[in-house]
């Protein structure tokens, strides 16, 4: 469990808090996504989770260890692995294979376990074929995708996911999506995802909403995704099937608005005719 | 003006063991006060077409043009006359901004042309005006203060500055909340419809091409494969079905009631108008 208590955070010589008094438990095994305006807070927090930063107040555990004790932080980085959303930053070798080895060459694992991982992260996001490529040369999407693989390879109890997958197509989004899934119910990673992507968010088992650095709102997407209007009010899009569904009651049509799945929809527009 | 590309192609670290083909035989133009959305899928050679159209990579294999004139980017003097009309916006050019305050970060470019201080204050009040950051407000704020989507506005100032007739914009909702990106593409609106300013951008967001740009390029490994308006896309509906293209909520909606016998005139491209053409067809059903 990742548990934040009472958190606080100041970014140096900033007179307002970007966090003001998060407390919440990411259990083990979780989907959680959090969602938020820009400047909301939200990349803040993934960067706390991992002692990338440490809080101004209160204090943040994974599974036990304080991040803000020294000791532990190599180990804690171990379990909580944390992607961005410019891949550009954060790959290093001018070789994909190399760039996605190098997090497992410094656990110290031996030769085979590294080829294997550096394998099976990259069919993970379908990129084997890319395996001798120089990263500098794909492109945006194909970056994240390496990107992604690099954090999978280190095999993290809790994958933290920046925005991470703001520049993939929909259908590298969808392979990635499953691969994610595969990874938190066969192998019980727990996943935080940070988005503005609804659809990225409609398997999650919590919502959290953050606005103006505090917890708005913990939900479930059940919950959420169907209030066309409160989610313009949080700054959120709606899934466009909601903007559709709301767009027809405006004109007097009255749709149930609590479907999200074309199949629902169908059906329901159809009992007007 | 217009720009043209005739039968272009480019190869990434062309004569090595690395060399890949990003884009080849593609032909298009831009013109006058064109919207142009450019889609496809990861490493489809979108990025790749912006700069090339930008005269960032060459050489290339085929023909650029601006209007009757062909523009050879490794001869200065070319480039230049095409740096001159295009405006090029890189993923995340917030990244790139350098200056401490607002003002300076816009008036780089023109200071570096040689314009005259009134010359350059006047270009850093109608970017920052044209990309709604009011002079007043921001011009003396610090870059950093500034939020996501008010620096991403920030650095495209930075480019309308040195007034491009067209602006190219490679992914530019990436990282924008929903209000960061409505408002960025309200203001690019506004430089299409009020300044004439033709816009092509990059994404691989299809559902926001579909419902801003009039028109809609697809590429797919290298090649152009579509180029058509996107209030027509019943007409293609097969062909971007036999792509495996993903269909968006409307599209998908509207597909699904066509094979129930609904028949639609248009093709709706938002969520709006995919309502409106629901709403219609139901009404007229019950007369």
């Amino acid at each position: 469990m990742i548990s934040l208590r009472d958190l606080t955070y100041f970014y140096p010589g900033e007179e307002l808090p970007a966090l003001k008094n998060i407390s919440l438990d990411i259990r083990e095994n979780e989907f959680l996504v959090i969602l938020g305006r820009n400047g909301s807070g939200k990349s803040t927090l993934a960067r706390l989770l991992n002692g990338l930063l440490l809080p101004s107040q209160g204090k943040v555990e994974v599974d036990g260890w304080n991040t803000a004790d020294a000791n532990q932080l190599q180990l804690i980085r171990q379990k909580v692995g944390l992607l961005f959303s410019n891949p550009e930053n954060q790959l290093i070798s001018n070789q994909v294979e190399e760039d996605v080895a190098f997090g497992p060459e410094n656990l110290g694992l031996n030769p085979a376990e590294i080829r294997r991982r550096v394998n099976d992260s990259l069919r993970l996001v379908s990129m084997e074929s890319y395996k001798d490529s120089a990263p500098a040369f794909l492109s945006g999407g194909q970056k994240q995708k390496i990107a992604i693989a690099g954090v999978m390879a280190m095999k993290p109890r809790y994958l933290v996911l920046d925005e991470a997958l703001s520049m993939i197509d929909p259908r590298g989004k969808r392979e990635i999506m499953e691969s994610i899934r595969s990874l938190h119910k066969n192998e019980g990673v727990a996943v935080i995802m940070i988005t503005h992507d609804l659809e990225e968010a409609r398997e999650a088992d919590r919502v959290v909403v953050l606005e103006e650095g505090k917890v708005k709102t913990i939900s479930t997407p059940e919950e959420l995704f169907p209030g066309h209007a409160s989610l313009l009010a949080l700054g959120l899009a709606p899934l466009e099937i909601s903007h559709i569904i709301a767009e027809i009651n405006r004109q007097g049509i009255l749709l149930r608005t609590d479907i999200l799945d074309m199949d629902k929809l169908v059906e329901e527009i159809c009992h007007f005719i | 003006m217009s720009l043209y590309l005739e039968n272009i192609s480019f190869t990434y670290q062309s004569g090595t063991p690395f060399e890949k083909t990003a884009l080849s035989g593609v032909s298009l133009s831009i013109n006058d006060g064109d919207f142009v959305g450019i889609t496809g899928g990861s490493g489809s050679g979108k990025s790749t077409l912006l700069q090339v159209l930008s005269g960032l990579l060459f050489p290339f294999a085929g023909k650029l043009c601006l209007d009757t004139e062909a523009i050879n980017p490794g001869q200065k003097k070319s480039l230049n006359r095409l740096r001159r009309i295009v405006g090029l916006v890189f993923q995340f050019p917030e990244e790139q901004i350098f200056e401490l305050q607002v003002y300076d970060e816009i008036a780089f470019g023109p200071r570096n042309l040689g314009f005259s201080r009134s010359e350059v204050d006047e270009r850093v009040r109608e970017a920052m005006n044209h990309m709604g950051l009011g002079f007043e407000k921001y011009s003396l704020r610090h870059c950093h203060s500034l939020s996501s989507g008010e620096k991403r506005r920030l650095a495209i100032a930075a480019i309308l500055a040195m007034q491009p007739q067209i602006l190219l914009l490679d992914e530019p909702a990436a990282g924008l909340d929903y209000e960061g990106w409505q408002a960025l593409l309200q203001r690019l609106n506004y430089l299409n419809r009020e300044k004439g300013i033709s816009i092509v951008m990059v994404s691989h967001h299809y559902q926001q091409l579909l419902a801003s740009c009039p028109r809609i390029i697809l590429l797919d490994k290298g090649r152009l494969i579509l180029d058509a308006a996107s209030s027509s896309w019943l007409e293609y509906l097969d062909f971007l079905m036999q792509q495996g293209w993903e269909l968006t909520a409307s599209q998908e909606l509207v597909y699904r009631l066509m094979q129930k016998g609904w028949e639609f005139a248009s093709s709706p491209r938002s969520p709006e108008e995919t309502a409106w053409a629901v709403v219609d067809f139901i009404r007229r059903s019950r007369k």
